[in-house]
C-alpha cells in the first residue's frame, strides 16, 4: 500500500497562435495554484498552439491581462501542438468550441477530453466532483454531452476588439480562479512530518474505508471548525490511529492569512460551511490514493443489512447517490454514499463520511453527519458485498423501477467508468470481472424516486452470499 | 484551420492495450486509463493491427471476414473505425518512415 506516486495531472491549453487565450490561461492557472499550494509536480499546466510559429512571443494584450491579475508573463515562448504533447496530456482546455473540434479532428487521442473554459466553468459549476484528478475528463464529457453546455462566452461585438481581448481576459482570470478552487484541494499533499495521532481538540483522526487520515483544524474559529468538523465525522473518528495522510484546515476571515495558509497547501477558507465541503473532497481523494492497487473502489453508494451484506449502488458523481444514501440510510446501514472500497475478499470497508446537503435555508450544500440525518449504522463484524447495481435516475418512469441483468462485458463497460484507478489494480479487468462474476453479475436499475428502490432491497440482499 | 488528415492506404497501424476480456466476438479492453468494448468488428481490427497492419491490409482484411457494410463504402467505414480505436487508445497510426 502507500501513497500513489505523485504522478501530475498534466493539463494542456490549446488556440490557434498560442500567443493569446492560451497563455493567459497557463500563466493565471499556474499563478492560482501556485497560490494554493499546488506545483507542477502535481498538475502541469502547458500550453500549444494548432497553428503556433515555434518561439513566437505573446501578444501585448495578453501579457496586460496576465499582469493586470497578478500572474508572470515572464518566459514564455509559443509551441506548436505536436502528437507527442496530445499523448502526454490528461485535460485539453481550448479557446473555442470551433478549436475543441479541430483538435480532436487533427489528434483523437484528445477526443472527449477537451473543454473550453466556459464548459468547465459551468460544468465544475454544478457538481461536487469527488474524484481524483485524473478522472475528472470522462465525468465532465459526459455531462457535458448530456447537458448541452455553451461552449463560449458571450463577449462584445468583433468590432471592438479591444475591449472584447480584455473581456475574454476578465473570463479566462475568473475561470482559472474558479478550476484552481476546485483542483488545489483534489491535489495538494501536504507533508505527513508526524505521524503520531492528533492529540488535542483542534485535531482528529478519521477512517476512510481503513484510511487513518489525520484533521487538523486552525485559524480565527479553529475551535468551531473543529466541533464542527467532528459533528460531521462523527461515524468515522478513530482514536490512536496512526494517521497515513493528513488534511490542514483553516477558517479565517483575514484574507491575508488565507493567502498565507493556502500557499503553504492548507485548505483554507473564510467560513466553516466551505471548509467542509472542500474537505469531504480532500479526504476522500487522498484515501483513494492511499489505497491505490489494493482495493477496488467504485463511485457507489453502500447499504448494509443487518447482517452485514452490503449491496452497492454505482453511479457517476452528482447523479443522486447522496440522495439514495441518505433515504435507504433510515432502513438498511449506512456505509457510504460516494466510494465504496472492496477488498480481494469481498469485504466491504465502510466510509460513512458526511452527506452533502442541499440547506432550505441558504440554498447552499452543507455537510451533514449521518447522525443528524439518522441514518442506521452499519452493523458491527465483516461486511460484505452481495450485489452491485449500476443505477440511473429517470424521473419519466414510474413508480417501478426497471431492473436489467447486463451481459458480462456491457456492465463491465459502465462499471469500469466508476472505478478509480483500474489501471493500477492487479490484473485489471480481471479483477473487475472475478468481483462481479462472485456476486452474480450486475444489474442496471433505472428509478424515479431514490424510495422507489426500497421494495428492491430484499431481492438485492439475498444475492450471492 | 482545415487540412486532410486521411490515412493512406499504406499508412501502418498499431493495436495496443493493456488487459482484455473476450466473450462471444466481442472484446473489452484497458488501454491506458480507458476501457473500450468493442463490437465483433472492432475487436477483429484490434486482434488483427496487433503486430501492425496497413489500412489497405486491415480493410482487406475486413472485407474478407465480415463482407461491405451494408450502408457506405469500406474504405470510408475501416478509416472511421480506425479514428475511434486511435482516440480511444486502442490503436496508433506508426509515424511514415
Amino acid at each position: 500500500m502507500g501513497e500513489v506516486s505523485a504522478t501530475a495531472f498534466r493539463v494542456l491549453l490549446v488556440d490557434a497562435t498560442n500567443t493569446g487565450r492560451s497563455v493567459a490561461g497557463e500563466r493565471l492557472l499556474r499563478k492560482h495554484l501556485w497560490a494554493r499550494g499546488v506545483g507542477r509536480d502535481r498538475i502541469r499546466i502547458t500550453s500549444a498552439g494548432l497553428n503556433a510559429e515555434d518561439g513566437a512571443s505573446m501578444q501585448g494584450i495578453a501579457r496586460d491581462v496576465i499582469e493586470a491579475h497578478g500572474g508572470s508573463a515572464q518566459g514564455f515562448a509559443a509551441r506548436s501542438l505536436s502528437a507527442a504533447m496530445v499523448d502526454a496530456s490528461d485535460l485539453f482546455i481550448v479557446g473555442t468550441g470551433a478549436e475543441r473540434d479541430e483538435l480532436a479532428r487533427r489528434h483523437p487521442r484528445a477526443r472527449a477530453r477537451s473543454f473550453t473554459l466556459a464548459e468547465l466553468a459551468r460544468l465544475y459549476g454544478d457538481i461536487d466532483l469527488v474524484a481524483p484528478l485524473h478522472e475528472h475528463a470522462p465525468i465532465l464529457e459526459r455531462r457535458r454531452l448530456e447537458r448541452g453546455v455553451p461552449d463560449d462566452w458571450t463577449l462584445p461585438p468583433w468590432e471592438q476588439l479591444d475591449e472584447r481581448a480584455r473581456a475574454a481576459g476578465d473570463r479566462i482570470a475568473e475561470a482559472a480562479l474558479g478550476i484552481a478552487d476546485i483542483w488545489a484541494p483534489l491535489a495538494a499533499v501536504a507533508a505527513l512530518n508526524d505521524a503520531a495521532p492528533a492529540s488535542d481538540a483542534s485535531a482528529c483522526v478519521v477512517d476512510a474505508f481503513g484510511v487513518p487520515v489525520a484533521l487538523h483544524c486552525g485559524g480565527a474559529v479553529r475551535d468551531e471548525l473543529a466541533a464542527a468538523g467532528r459533528r460531521a465525522w462523527s461515524r468515522c473518528l478513530v482514536e490512536d490511529a496512526a494517521p497515513e495522510t493528513r488534511v490542514d484546515l483553516m477558517v479565517d476571515p483575514d484574507l491575508d492569512v488565507l493567502a498565507e495558509a493556502r500557499a503553504r497547501g492548507m485548505l483554507a477558507y473564510p467560513d466553516v460551511d466551505h471548509a467542509l465541503h472542500y474537505l469531504s473532497s480532500a479526504v476522500t481523494v487522498r484515501a483513494i490514493e492511499q489505497r491505490v492497487g489494493s482495493l477496488v473502489m467504485l463511485h457507489a453508494a453502500g447499504l448494509a443489512s443487518p447482517e452485514g451484506d452490503v449491496v452497492g449502488f454505482v453511479a457517476p458523481s452528482g447523479t443522486g447517490k447522496t440522495t439514495l444514501a441518505r433515504t435507504l440510510g433510515a432502513h438498511y446501514g449506512y456505509v457510504t454514499d460516494e466510494t465504496l472500497a472492496i477488498d480481494a475478499g469481498r469485504t466491504v470497508l465502510p466510509y460513512p463520511k458526511p452527506l452533502s446537503v442541499l440547506g432550505a435555508a441558504t440554498l447552499t450544500k452543507e455537510q451533514w453527519g449521518p447522525e443528524s440525518l439518522d441514518l442506521l449504522p452499519v452493523p458491527r463484524g465483516r461486511l460484505r458485498l452481495t450485489r452491485l447495481a449500476l443505477v440511473e435516475r429517470d424521473p419519466t418512469l414510474g413508480d417501478v423501477p426497471r431492473v436489467e441483468e447486463l451481459p458480462l462485458l456491457h456492465g463491465l463497460a459502465h462499471l469500469a467508468e466508476q472505478v478509480s484507478y483500474l489501471s493500477k489494480l492487479p490484473r485489471q479487468l480481471h479483477t473487475l470481472a472475478d468481483l462481479v462474476e462472485s456476486v452474480g453479475g450486475l444489474v442496471r436499475i433505472r428509478y424515479r424516486e431514490a424510495r422507489d428502490l426500497l421494495p428492491l432491497m430484499p431481492d438485492l440482499l439475498a444475492g450471492e452470499r | 484551420m482545415s487540412h486532410d488528415y486521411r490515412l493512406a492506404d499504406d499508412s501502418v497501424v498499431r493495436s495496443h492495450w493493456d488487459d482484455a476480456l473476450e466473450r462471444g466476438g466481442e472484446m473489452l479492453v484497458l488501454a491506458g486509463n480507458d476501457v473500450t468494448l468493442l463490437s465483433p468488428i472492432a475487436a477483429e481490427a484490434a486482434l488483427a493491427a496487433r503486430g501492425g497492419i496497413t489500412v489497405g491490409d486491415l480493410e482487406r482484411h475486413l472485407l474478407a471476414e465480415f463482407g461491405a457494410p451494408d450502408e457506405g463504402d469500406t474504405e470510408s467505414a475501416v478509416r472511421a473505425l480506425v479514428d475511434t480505436l486511435v482516440g480511444r487508445g486502442v490503436m496508433s497510426v506508426e509515424p511514415a518512415e
